[in-house]
């Protein structure tokens, strides 16, 4: 045991290696069309990563996922540093999905933007959307403002090789009731793809940005997205990821809430080899809110993390977690939401939930709900349950005459469905197609 | 509505109460550890040669490790080198003796601490082994015990009297390549208890143990293991005392359950090691690896702690539920207050099919004081039908004190099922406010929800415990309110 | 028995009694009626010394002494009874343990012995069937797991036991059926005395078809606006609370 822990912290230093030598040789002719003005970012986010290194096996936020095989394959892409073909693979992807509400399509390849592929934006002061490509250098300079560059070992390899993202600025009491679809295509050429969001909701604005997250083959994908919710602002975030069988995917969001502000997100896993999501919010102004829902569902040998950190810094915010998790054949899930109260954050309710579906002999899911707290005026609870599908449901639902198989699949159904409704009054459009999508899954899953 | 202060200042200048010193030669070899400081205590013991053999093992592994640092506990640092690892009361490193050649302060200490030790002024049915820094003073009873085939002796005498007992199950539970304190334990260890329950037996008493700290400058390192073979029963408890001094001192036990088919293991603790001055100067540093292997079909172990003392508090009382239908129950009441920091909870492992397992953990932090519940429930591809539930709550009383929950649950059969309910809170008013309404006091309120709080854990302790344990939370508790 | 002079409270930074006189004898029963958010319950709890309200100015003696400097439990000794509106539930302690504790800290205030233990249980079990109360619900933690019915009862239950000289009992009708509304009143007439006094806050004049007030008043914007008998309670339910505040309206 120990000399294959020994063995992949070996191979993820090798990574690295590779890895560096490929931000040098790309440091010395960056890539055309990459901003000027994100060169001493990627500077310092890479000196971070170097330092940094991989997580370790014996890292308490990696004790479940190995991280090994995504440094590997970033290690390989990098090396090769193809320059994007554009190809027809991410148009077939698109014609699948959905047109939401307002129309308004911004699409990424292998984190590049491509205005040929995205549905135009009518300008509107109100309501910017800037691909950081297009941003010159005071912009750009004020889109890196605030924005994380090396939070975390992933952030900062993000940032190392960032070459484009999308900035969304929500003007001070703008409401843009409907879906700002951002659409990150990883079209499964060996590409490292670093997509980058950040989200601006000024006072009292209302917003609504679905972040999706779809790919072919051995895709690798290195998500960040940072949010900023200014004082009274309203945001619906949605992250879909239903990318190939065959894809890794690390998403990093990092989240401040406001005094008076309410943030909720939807996280939604259908995809991936291997998925680690990380959502960390801080709730930072007094009366800040967030509710976060999740929903994974996995089989095969897939193995998808979730991480959940919230912070409560300031008096009477509250915060809901609600994540729940199906698994099937040799698939592993992991939860670990953490809650921590800080001194002064009186008057905190936290409450986390975290259900768990195995339905198979060789499933796993390794849950860990944690709280931290440092004061004790609050109201903060947490629960976990792991099981199989209700006996008793099981038994209604066939003494009616509905067959196993069926029965099986409509309460596994109703347990995801639970999550998806929460987008439903937002956006019928999205809530519709996640539906399909947990359906067609349904099959496989159940 | 503010308490009235000078009430609640009165309740905490009441202090520690087991705080005294016996004024007692002894025989303490002088600070540090090294090999031959374990040859020494081996051989102080009269051991045979596998047991000095077992010990080096331990030691040589043990200075290869580094202390574990994942807990959230800040302890300033050790010095290892600068304790004593073995100290006896004079008149007794000869071996056992009975009860009138026993010191009479040794005598007297024990009665101040409320264990009288002569048989006609005992606490009916309970035997009590006297483990007094790194030695058992008497134990009672024996005879008695005998008459029923029960083994109850001082660890040193069953390592002579029944080596091949010990040579069978000694580490088997809890190897001294465990972990830091339990490889230091296994190479310094003086003494502790032994049981062995045989076969259909069960044990007509409760068995204790009363541990006591006496003299400065020593760590005690003791080891208890019980046997419990096939469909035997027995309920020990334990108990800690020290005085107060304003260094630190160092307690690092290990305990051994082995548990075969049908049988069943009740173990008790209601620890109250001095928790250090209000400052946080002083105090016990209490390190324990406590484990019970439910080796049968139908073997139950059940954990009771009630743990009150202690500077730093670091133990996880852990079941391996091997047998099919195995049962572990671990119950914890863990009350910190001032600057006490406790990491505790417990771990189950489960391996046989139909095994069951409760946990229910109870949490009190006031003051400055920290406290963490660390969990692992772990269910193996083996574990048909598993069953957990676990229910952890914290309750909070100021606005420096913090409550921590870890818990880890690793579930790797479909048919197991795992829930896990957890709650951290402060006193409520509005339940403050009824009892006061009715006409107790803020104190009394206080008490009064707390121990209900508690019930469910204090419930599992023999009936003989529960009312001493209930009172020691409230003296742990005073001066929290106000 | 009561005096209530001039008495200003705030919850917070706004102020619900703007200045309350009441006065109580002994063996009287008052009902305080209004409209909700008059401040009713508010002085319920401001005179069993509740956190969250500030008293900003005059005094309330109780039997000749400031009750506004005491303590809760202190008031509790000194006879004040405070049925809840919406009753606590304490999980893990037992009800009869409660009571036990409550009356021997009284006991102890008095400077007298602690209670016998036999007479005790039979006091408890009398009062018990007074209102139609299960052994077992004695036995139970308080509150945990009671109906809404089942806590009022518990409440009135707890009153017979104490025996205060003053009960003041907030909405105790509320979320009661007729049938539990019944007993809660039988209950309540049954520990009226020469020497007991009782004040009822009710929002509804139902619960005084059961129990008779001496007298009724009317709370409104933090002040007793109407005093009256048993018949204002009747022309309140017929006319509403409108028709006082009409009435009782100062220009400007």
């Amino acid at each position: 045991m120990k000399k294959i822990i020994q063995d992949r912290d070996t191979r993820s230093a090798a990574a690295l290696t590779t890895i560096e030598a490929a931000f040098e040789k790309l440091q010395a002719e960056p890539a055309a069309g990459t901003p000027a003005w994100l060169q001493p970012a990627r500077e310092m986010a890479f000196a971070n990563l170097r330092d940094a290194g991989f997580p370790r096996v014996k890292d308490e936020d990696w004790k479940y996922t190995n991280l090994t095989g995504f440094a590997e394959r970033s290690a390989a892409y990098l090396e090769n540093q193809p320059l994007a073909v554009k190809d027809k693979t991410a148009t077939v992807l698109l014609g699948d999905l959905p047109i939401l509400e307002n129309q308004i399509r911004i699409v990424f390849v292998n984190g590049l933007y491509r205005p040929d592929l995205s549905i135009a934006v009518q300008p509107d002061f109100d309501l910017e959307l800037t691909p950081y490509s297009t941003a010159d250098s005071s912009t750009g300079k004020n889109i890196l403002h605030q924005q994380p560059i090396d939070h975390n070992v992933m952030i900062a390899l993000n940032t190392a090789f960032l070459a484009d993202g999308l900035a969304v600025r929500v003007a001070d009491n703008k409401k843009v009731g409907k879906p700002i679809h951002v659409i990150f295509i990883a079209d499964g050429q060996p590409c490292a793809a670093q997509p980058r969001l950040s989200i601006n909701v000024g006072r009292n604005a209302h917003a609504l940005v679905v972040q999706h997250h779809i790919s072919m083959g051995e895709s690798l994908t290195n998500a960040v997205t940072t949010i900023n919710c200014a004082e009274q602002s309203q945001l619906l975030f949605v992250r879909l990821q239903n990318e190939s069988e065959q894809s890794m995917h690390v998403a990093n969001q990092v989240v401040r809430v406001a005094a008076d502000s309410l943030f909720n997100s939807i996280s939604i896993d259908f995809g991936s080899q291997l998925a680690r999501n990380d959502l960390v919010v801080d709730l930072c102004g007094e009366r800040a809110q967030a509710n976060l829902y999740g929903l994974f569902m996995t089989n095969g040998q897939r193995h998808v993390d979730n991480h959940l950190r919230v912070d409560h810094h300031a008096a009477h915010t509250t915060s809901q977690e609600i994540y729940r998790g199906i698994l099937n054949d040799k698939a592993r899930g992991v939860f670990n939401g953490k809650i921590i109260v800080h001194t002064g954050a009186d008057g905190t309710d936290a409450q986390m939930s975290n259900r768990n579906l195995l339905l198979s002999e060789q499933a796993e899911i390794d849950t860990k709900p944690e709280l931290e707290i440092y004061t004790d005026d609050i109201k903060c609870a947490h629960g976990a349950t792991t099981g199989q599908l209700d006996m008793n449901s099981m038994f209604y639902l066939r003494a009616r005459g509905i067959p196993e198989a069926s029965a099986r699949m409509m309460l596994v159904s109703a347990f995801a469905q639970e999550i998806i409704d929460h987008i439903r009054s937002a956006s019928p459009a999205l809530a519709d197609y996640l539906s399909t999508q947990m359906s067609k899954q349904l099959p496989d899953i159940t | 509505m503010s308490a009235k202060n000078s009430e609640v200042k009165k309740l905490v200048d009441k202090k520690y109460r087991h705080g005294f010193v016996t004024d007692i030669g002894s025989d303490t070899i002088p600070p540090g550890l090294n090999e031959d400081v374990i040859r020494l205590i081996s051989h102080k013991k009269d051991e045979p040669q596998f047991m000095l053999d077992w010990r080096l093992k331990a030691y040589r592994y043990w200075e290869t490790l580094r202390e574990p640092d994942w807990a959230m506990l800040n302890i300033d640092p050790i010095d290892y080198q600068d304790i004593s690892y073995y100290s006896a009361p004079k008149q007794n490193d000869d071996g056992p003796k009975s009860l009138d050649e026993v010191d009479p302060k040794l005598l007297e200490t024990y009665e101040k601490l409320g264990i009288p030790l002569h048989e006609r002024a005992a606490l009916a049915g309970v035997a009590v082994d006297a483990v007094f820094d790194s030695v058992s003073v008497t134990t009672t009873f024996r005879e008695k015990l005998a008459d029923a085939g029960v083994i109850f002796c001082p660890f040193s005498d069953a390592v002579k009297d029944y080596p091949e007992l010990i040579e069978k199950y000694l580490g088997t539970v809890v190897p001294y390549r465990d972990n830091f304190f339990a490889a230091l334990n296994s190479a310094v260890f003086s003494d502790g208890s032994f049981v062995y329950i045989p076969k259909g037996v069960r044990c007509p008493m409760e068995l204790s143990t009363y541990f006591r700290i006496n003299e400065a400058k020593t760590g005690q390192f003791e080891r208890t293991l019980i046997i419990a073979d096939e469909g035997s029963h027995v309920s020990y408890l334990e108990g800690c005392t020290a005085p107060m001094r304003d260094e630190n001192q160092l307690h690092a036990a290990v305990v051994e359950l082995i548990i075969h088919k049908e049988a069943e293991i009740k173990y008790s603790t209601v620890q109250n090691w001095y928790p250090g001055d209000e400052e946080g100067r002083g105090g016990i540093y209490n390190f324990v690896t406590k484990r019970a292997d439910c080796r049968g079909t139908n073997s139950k172990v059940s954990w009771t702690q009630i743990e009150a003392g202690s500077a730093i508090t670091w133990k996880y009382p852990s079941c391996v539920l091997r047998g099919e239908n195995s049962v572990g129950e671990f119950y914890s009441v863990a009350v910190t207050n001032n600057m006490q920091q406790a990491d505790t909870g417990t771990k189950m492992l489960h391996i046989g099919a139909n095994s069951r397992s409760t946990i229910i953990s109870k949490g009190i932090s006031a003051g400055h004081a920290q406290q963490s519940y660390r969990g692992l429930v772990k269910i193996l591809p083996t574990a048909h039908n598993a069953r957990n539930h676990t229910q952890c709550d914290s309750l909070l009383m100021g606005k420096q004190s913090g409550a921590h929950t870890f818990p880890y649950m690793e579930i790797k059969n479909p048919t197991a099922i795992v829930e896990h309910e957890a709650t951290t809170s402060k006193i409520a008013d509005d339940q403050l406010f009824y009892c006061r309404q009715r006409g107790l006091s803020e104190e009394d309120a206080v008490n009064m929800i707390v121990n209900g709080f508690c019930k469910e854990v204090f419930r599992e302790l023999p009936m003989e415990f529960a009312v001493e344990a209930q009172a020691l939370l409230n003296v742990s508790l005073e001066g929290a309110v106000g | 028995m009561l005096n209530i002079d001039n008495l200003h409270a705030n919850a917070g930074d706004t102020e619900i009694l703007k200045g309350l006189n009441l006065s109580i004898g002994t063996g009287e029963v008052h009902a305080i009626m209004g409209p909700n958010g008059s401040g009713k319950s508010t002085l319920a709890h401001v005179l069993a010394g509740r956190d969250g309200y500030e008293v900003t100015g005059g005094t309330v003696t109780f039997l000749g002494t400031e009750l506004l400097d005491m303590l809760p439990e202190e008031r509790a000794w000194h006879g004040i009874f405070l049925g809840f509106q919406y009753p606590i539930e304490i999980p893990g302690v037992n009800n009869t343990y409660l009571l036990k504790a409550a009356l021997n800290a009284r006991q102890k205030f008095r400077g007298e012995p602690e209670i016998d233990a036999a007479q005790f249980l039979r006091v408890i079990k009398d009062k018990a069937r007074l209102m139609q109360m299960e052994q077992s619900f004695l036995n139970r933690s308080v509150n945990e797991g009671f109906s809404g019915g089942e806590k009022k009862r518990n409440e009135i239950f707890q009153m017979a036991v104490l025996e205060p000289r003053l009960a003041i009992l907030d909405e105790t009708d509320s979320g009661l059926d007729i049938d539990a509304l019944k007993i809660v009143a039988a209950g309540i007439n049954a520990l009226r005395s020469e020497d007991r006094s009782f004040l009822i806050v009710t929002h509804y004049q139902r619960l005084l078809d059961y129990i008779e007030p001496d007298f009724v008043h009317v709370l409104a914007g933090g002040r007793i606006i109407k005093s009256g008998d048993k018949s204002l309670a009747l022309e309140l339910e017929a006319k509403g609370y409108d028709w006082v505040l009409d009435e009782t309206a100062t220009p400007g």
